[in-house]
């Protein structure tokens, strides 16, 4: 017979048991799993392993096209998610303003990101056909243009066009996540400001942004680390190309795993990009921290 | 609560029973063999279904479920068929450096019943051998396309005063003159795609060079492709603004629509422009693809494939199946779908009247014997020349993406020629060593 703190104690591990199981089998398998193979070289297709060390990821610096893509990552990363905080928070704004037909523009907004990014692409890609687009058409209409731009098969045009088409993609969850936090700002807080003699942009500067530093916040964080591993957007629109101006670190998993079927090696990009994620999520817990404690 | 407990062990009984399903098909005799395919066009499901109509009528213990893949998901869905061992039981339509590469890791099943029931003689040799390793058969080649074409039109050619060119150098020229307004002289596939690199071997062949020499050294790196890249190059300004992304599709666009005055392609403008362009019908031709003054003239083929997978369910029933799409009426019903994109294998088919008992098939009759002639002569990477040995290697070569990214080099980030083939031939000595 066990004595009643032995038995809490079983009980509590019992308890906790379904969660740690959980969390082992959905999150540290796959990831052990990934360093695993990342340290073998694995054929794709058979799927035989053979033990290589750290060769993955030696071969993986001093390739140049892993280099490339790294940097292609971080300027997709940091202006896909600059150019949808900017738009989002200025969208945000306006619709909680008084606007006329504002509950059919929140409605509307959505459409780009309730669109299947397969469905998005091939309308954008059509609308910047070299041949037959509509952008060019228009363009060369009204004489901007004389020629049709090469604007996915061209550097820097291709990368400059993603970051657009993927900010359009994706800044309406931007400015759900703002508009939510917008509309619970006490209304008493810019009445005070205006007694004061506050302009607007002191307003906005004094009592949005950091009433809004919390939410976004978190919206950097989360559009980083899903901007950060975005594959269907860019591979559809452009496969990486031309040569490899817009081949991103989740475009080389890929290439690697299954084009050169060298599953190794795709792994190796793969917890290098988890690294990096790490890091990130680590800076952004020590920045949220310190402002914590400062406040 | 009794209800309760009933309702439970129904709904696991209903559960194991949907999961038992196909055994119980079998069980009772009908057996479903999977066939996959990547021609899933509306007219090609049509034939398929019928031709599997008549299979299931002469061969009562079958079923047939046809599931499709495109080319650029077949790696995938290959890897995930063999990691899962879920694999179907006839794969057609892979291209020979595809198959090249599952040989070399053992993953296909013996394929020699099925070409000797079809009748080793009735193929046309190149693409009998192409399958033939170690003096077995691994698949057989279903039926052929050839890219190695260039298709023009007469009216544009004829106002510019223009003749079919034969060689690069009068292709050049064509191109030149051909581009006008918004129409363009010549359009390429200059993109990281497999058309790409499917047309740099075509180029490095017709320039006199190899990618692997027969002594199994790497040829790449040679004065040939160093003229087919400037070749390339030089061509460039003349194709439409797109091309450095330009693939399969973009390229039969812009012939299609008209914007391109010639381009490389197989049989398909015949019943895309039929369907989608007719008013410039007659106005279109094909030639052989031009080639280099110092070179010869010579023909790439994707060599479309049969095959059975190793670990595949039902390999009797697949072999059974697979002779079954080798029979004439069958073969043409399906080369009718898409008329003259799509050629014979077999010399009886080739040479049959039904073959050409089809609208466009007459039409086009000359430009398509002329195409079926090409794909009789035509290689592939997998073996490039009668002595080289049967290249186990060409589909990781060909997946590297070294020869597209080779030209996108010159294109794109203007790399010296020299210098862009000896990158590449560095990348295909790598794969050959690993």
């Amino acid at each position: 017979m066990l004595e009643p703190q032995r038995r809490d104690q079983a009980l509590g591990m019992a308890l906790l048991a379904p969660t740690v199981l959980l969390f082992a089998l959905l999150i540290f398998y796959p990831v052990a799993q990934s360093l695993f193979l990342s340290l073998h070289r694995v054929s794709t297709l058979t799927l035989r392993t053979q033990w290589i060390g750290l060769a993955n990821f030696r071969a993986l610096f001093a390739d140049p096209a892993f280099r490339i893509s790294f940097i292609n990552t971080l300027i997709w990363t940091v202006s896909a998610v600059s150019l949808q905080l900017v738009l989002g928070v200025g969208v945000a704004l306006l619709l909680n303003g008084r606007l006329v037909g504002r509950s059919a523009a929140r409605g509307l907004l959505l459409f780009p990101y309730l669109l299947p990014t397969a469905v998005a692409v091939l309308v954008w890609r059509w609308l910047f056909n070299d041949l037959y687009g509509l952008i060019n058409y228009a363009l060369m209409s009204i004489g901007l243009i004389s020629a049709p731009v090469p604007w996915l098969s061209q550097s820097p045009n291709a990368m400059i066009t993603v970051i657009l088409v993927g900010t359009w993609k994706f800044f309406p969850f931007v400015v759900i996540a703002v508009l939510a936090r917008l509309q619970s700002i006490p209304e008493s807080l810019y009445e005070a400001a205006r007694i004061d003699g506050a302009g607007r942009w002191a307003q906005f500067w004094d009592i949005t942004l950091p009433q809004l530093a919390g939410v976004l916040s978190v919206v950097i964080l989360l559009r980083s680390i899903w901007d950060f591993k975005e594959f269907d957007l860019i591979y559809l629109m452009t496969g990486g190309g031309p040569g490899i101006s817009t081949q991103t670190l989740p475009i080389l998993v890929y290439r690697q795993a299954f084009q050169l079927l060298n599953f190794g090696r795709g792994a190796a990009v793969a917890v290098t990009m988890f690294g990096f994620m790490l890091l990130f999520f680590a800076v952004h817990v020590w920045v949220t921290r310190r402002r914590e404690v400062e406040a | 609560m009794s209800d309760l407990c009933v309702s439970r062990r129904g709904f696991v009984a209903a559960a194991v029973g949907a999961l038992a399903c196909p055994q119980i098909v079998r069980a009772q005799g009908r057996t479903t063999l999977r066939f996959w395919t990547s021609q899933g066009a509306p007219a090609q499901m049509a034939a398929w279904k019928d031709i599997f109509a008549r299979f299931e009528q002469a061969n009562p213990r079958f079923t047939v479920a046809i599931e499709l893949y495109s080319d650029d998901d077949i790696w995938p869905k290959l890897t995930a068929g063999f990691a899962a061992r879920n694999l179907p039981d006839l794969i057609s339509f892979v291209q020979a450096y595809t198959v090249a590469t599952l040989a070399n890791n053992d993953l296909l099943e013996p394929f020699d019943e099925v070409v000797k029931a079809v009748g080793e003689d009735d193929f046309f040799p190149g693409m009998r051998d192409i399958y033939k390793i170690d003096g077995r058969y691994v698949a057989a080649t279903l039926n052929n396309a050839t890219s190695s074409n260039l298709w023009y039109r007469k009216d544009l050619l004829g106002e510019a005063g223009v003749a079919p060119p034969k060689t690069w150098d009068e292709q050049l020229d064509a191109a030149r003159k051909l581009t006008k307004g918004d129409i363009y002289g010549n359009s390429l596939p200059y993109g990281r795609t497999s058309f790409a690199s499917t047309m740099m071997v075509n180029f490095i062949h017709q320039a006199g060079g190899m990618i692997v020499n027969p002594d199994g050294s790497v040829g790449l790196n040679s004065p040939a492709t160093v003229a087919a890249l400037e070749f390339l190059a030089d061509m460039f300004p003349f194709a439409p603004p797109g091309a450095t992304n330009y693939s399969w599709g973009e390229v039969l666009n812009s012939f299609v629509t008209g914007r391109a005055a010639m381009a490389p392609y197989t049989g398909r403008p015949i019943a895309i422009v039929a369907q989608q362009n007719p008013k410039i019908l007659d106005s279109i031709s094909v030639i052989p693809y031009p080639y280099r003054r110092e070179g010869h003239p010579a023909f790439d083929c994707p060599f479309n494939s049969l095959f059975i997978p190793k670990g595949a369910a039902n390999v009797g029933g697949a072999k059974l199946l697979a002779t079954a799409l080798f029979e004439k009426r069958n073969y043409i019903q399906f080369l009718h779908t898409t008329p003259g994109h799509i050629l014979p294998s077999l010399k009886s088919i080739s040479t049959s009247a039904e073959l050409f008992d089809q609208p466009l098939m007459q039409k086009f009759r000359p430009e398509i014997e002329l195409m079926m002639r090409s794909t009789a002569q035509a290689r592939n990477l997998v073996k490039e020349s009668d002595d080289s040995p049967y290249d186990l290697k060409a589909g990781d070569i060909f997946n590297s993406a070294a020869l597209s990214e080779m030209l996108q080099d010159v294109v794109v980030n203007k790399v010296p020629a020299k210098q862009a083939a000896a990158k590449a031939a560095d990348k295909v000595a790598e794969i050959l060593k690993a």
